[in-house]
């Protein structure tokens, strides 16, 4: 279903200049030391039918629009997901448990 | 690398050691947060400097039965918000202000454009709502909890999963549709 995804994995296009890192955590470190001078620092699914069926029906609420990639906010799956009941909020809970545990979802 | 207890109990015996073990855990981890929400590098460079003073400054807000991990990712998502709003002449986006046209793949001489299918996959990220943008990037790259990431958005795990999934199913057809 995710080849494209599995394929990019958590490889990113972007990049930073050599060294970067190292020289924003000495300059961070320096800055913080100076602070401290004026600042004391405080001490601190199971696959189931159903749990389809329910898992379908959120998305079927979600549906207008659900072509463009730019609809669906987290409002709108959260007002739909609200909507739903406690069993079939649980259902869908449960089948995305079983998505997380699966290595080619 | 510390474990968020000791860098939490260096912090607290000896705050420059411990920030210095709290730099080398998150800083990373917080500037590509960061970079992939704003993308440009010099953006997130000043935003991910800004999460850390801010980290500093008020750790003594910080609740130690909370994850730290989840603490600093919400400054740092919020720092990034203040920046993007300043780009856009306001004072801060919330969340649920945000709005995707902000969240362009700019050009840039740190985005290496040769690398299409990372790319492409950043571009789908960015088509995303923000907010689902951030819990479908907090999950997927930084591995954090439901329950973290709903700390970081200000919502419930519940909701935060169902819109991670949701998010993820966007990205694969996004990936398969455009060519």
């Amino acid at each position: 279903m995710e080849n494209d995804l599995e394929k990019i994995g958590k490889t990113m296009p972007y990049t930073v200049p050599e060294g970067f890192f190292d020289a924003m955590e000495e300059r961070l470190m320096q800055e913080v030391t100076a602070k401290k001078k004026k600042t004391k620092l405080p001490k601190v699914v199971l696959w189931t039918g159903v749990a389809v069926a329910a898992s379908l029906a959120l998305l079927m609420m979600l549906r207008q629009g659900f072509s463009k990639v730019e609809t669906d906010s987290f409002e709108q799956v959260e007002m739909a997901f609200n909507q739903l009941s406690d069993d079939d909020q649980q259902l869908i809970l449960d089948y995305y448990d079983e998505l997380d545990n699966l290595d080619n979802y | 690398m510390g474990k968020d207890s000791d860098i939490i109990r260096a912090i607290q015996i000896k705050p420059e050691q411990g920030f210095r073990l709290l730099l080398q855990r998150y800083q990373q981890p917080v500037y590509w947060h960061v970079r992939r929400m704003v993308v440009a590098h010099a953006d997130a460079e000043d935003a991910t400097q800004e999460t850390f003073l801010r980290v500093f400054r008020s750790f003594a807000q910080y609740d130690a039965k909370q994850s730290l991990a989840a603490w600093i990712f919400r400054i740092a998502t919020n720092e990034a918000l203040r920046l993007l709003g300043k780009r856009k002449g306001e004072a801060q986006l919330s969340l649920d202000e945000a709005s995707d046209d902000l969240f362009n793949l700019k050009a840039d001489e740190f985005v290496e454009y040769s690398n299409a299918e990372a790319v492409k996959l950043q571009r789908a990220i960015l088509t995303l709502p923000a907010k689902q943008q951030i819990a479908f990037n907090l999950r997927y790259y930084d591995d954090l909890s439901y329950e973290e990431i709903a700390l970081v958005t200000g919502s419930t795990a519940a909701n935060v999963k169902a819109n991670y999934h949701i998010a993820k199913e966007k990205i694969v057809k996004y990936l398969k549709t455009n060519d």
